[in-house]
């Protein structure tokens, strides 16, 4: 697959899906079916991606990155930059709207959704971790320390605090 | 290409004023060299710095914007970092945020892959992931409480055009959401896009109804 090609699927698959890794069935397709990857590299590329730092779907850069070194990673990141901007034209439609009732509300309906479709995958993402009890102590003590507004935390060092007592009581 | 302000950032009367574009990119830097654990992490990130500690945007723009990114194509945080970007600095702004965030991002994830098929056998390193994993959950609960909070507090009355959700109803369409989610028989933006319909529905009648009061 040349640069270009290798682009062109990229910026298409996720120019038309939504989420980090709603571009995956189509690099999939895409990249299996010209022999441009192996299968087991979405599975590496997919992990990486939930341990590096930024979202999830920058399982996109590690993929170009082990299908083709340093230009892949950089073709991938370009390639899934680009579609997300289209978020300002719906930006734009809102704010001529935002006098209209019906549409203000039906912004805040889909708000109101993703508070509740946020916290339930935050729950499912604990269970799938089978939490035992130094989890739910951990849970209960980050929670208690982020609400209080005596000293403020910063949350990467809770989240550091807690991977070192990983690390020191496995 | 505008670097005006937009209308949402005149009318947010809680935001500081507008940060350079050097502030912005090093903002969004900083998180992206330190959101590790994935796009919850991330978000839990963004949210604390731009909303709570530095005020670019206030908590309802926020819930806004994350609402509307939902709709966008791609990946949501990087959509809702460019409108994050945009609202504190216009298009230069939301360049600045976005490559502010993607460069150390993407360096850090091209890192990690060349190292992880050594990573991934580590116990040690395993163990400290999921260590982390709780308390990135908490965070990002707290996050929830928070980003509610504003849209539940107020209520409609005569003189206000702006329609709030009444919290009842609130409170109801977020365990909706959330139960309709888990069932998993219905693709997340079909579930969004019924509660905006449900949104817009509530909202109309709302309105109608104080109209209704302020007649009588």
């Amino acid at each position: 697959m040349n640069p270009a090609a290798y682009f062109w699927s990229m910026l298409k698959a996720s120019l038309f899906s939504t989420g980090g890794m709603g571009n995956l069935p189509a690099i999939h397709h895409d990249f299996i079916q010209a022999h441009a990857a192996r299968p087991e590299v979405f599975g590496e590329a997919l992990v990486i991606g939930q341990f590096s730092p930024g979202p999830n779907g920058l399982w996109t850069v590690a993929f170009g990155y082990i299908t083709r070194g340093i230009l892949g990673g950089v073709l991938a990141a370009v390639a899934v930059s680009i579609p997300p901007f289209l978020v300002i034209l719906l930006d734009k439609f809102y704010a001529k709207n935002r006098e209209s009732v019906a549409i203000t509300g039906f912004i805040r309906g889909i708000s109101l959704g993703v508070i509740g479709a946020f916290a339930v995958t935050l729950i499912s993402m604990l269970k799938a971790a089978h939490p035992g009890l130094r989890a739910i102590v951990t849970l209960i003590a980050v929670a208690a320390i982020s609400a209080q507004k005596i000293v403020r935390v910063p949350v990467p060092a809770l989240i550091a605090a807690s991977a070192l007592l990983g690390l020191l009581f496995p | 290409m505008t670097e005006q302000p937009s209308p949402q950032q005149s009318a947010n009367t809680t935001a500081s004023p507008a940060p350079g574009l050097s502030e912005i990119f090093r903002v969004f830097f900083v998180l992206g060299l330190q959101s590790f654990g994935g796009g919850i992490a991330t978000f839990t990130m963004i949210h604390e710095q731009t909303v709570r500690r530095l005020r670019y945007i206030s908590e309802e723009q926020f819930v806004q914007n994350w609402a509307m990114v939902q709709l966008a194509p791609g990946i949501n945080l990087l959509a809702l970092v460019i409108l994050i970007g945009r609202r504190a600095r216009g298009m230069k702004g939301a360049f600045a945020a976005l490559i502010g965030l993607m460069a150390p991002s993407c360096a850090l994830t091209m890192l990690i892959a060349s190292v992880y098929t050594h990573l991934h056998t580590v116990p040690a390193a395993v163990a400290a992931i999921n260590a982390a994993i709780p308390a990135i959950v908490a965070v990002g609960l707290l996050s929830c409480i928070t980003m509610l909070r504003p849209m539940i507090k107020s209520v409609p009355n005569e003189l206000d055009t702006t329609p709030r959700s009444q919290p009842v109803f609130a409170c109801a369409m977020v365990i909706a959401a959330g139960a309709a989610v888990l069932s998993n028989r219905l693709p997340i933006p079909a579930v969004l896009i019924l509660c905006g319909v449900a949104g817009a529905i509530e909202a109309v009648l709302s309105r109608l109804l104080a109209m209704r009061r302020s007649t009588s």
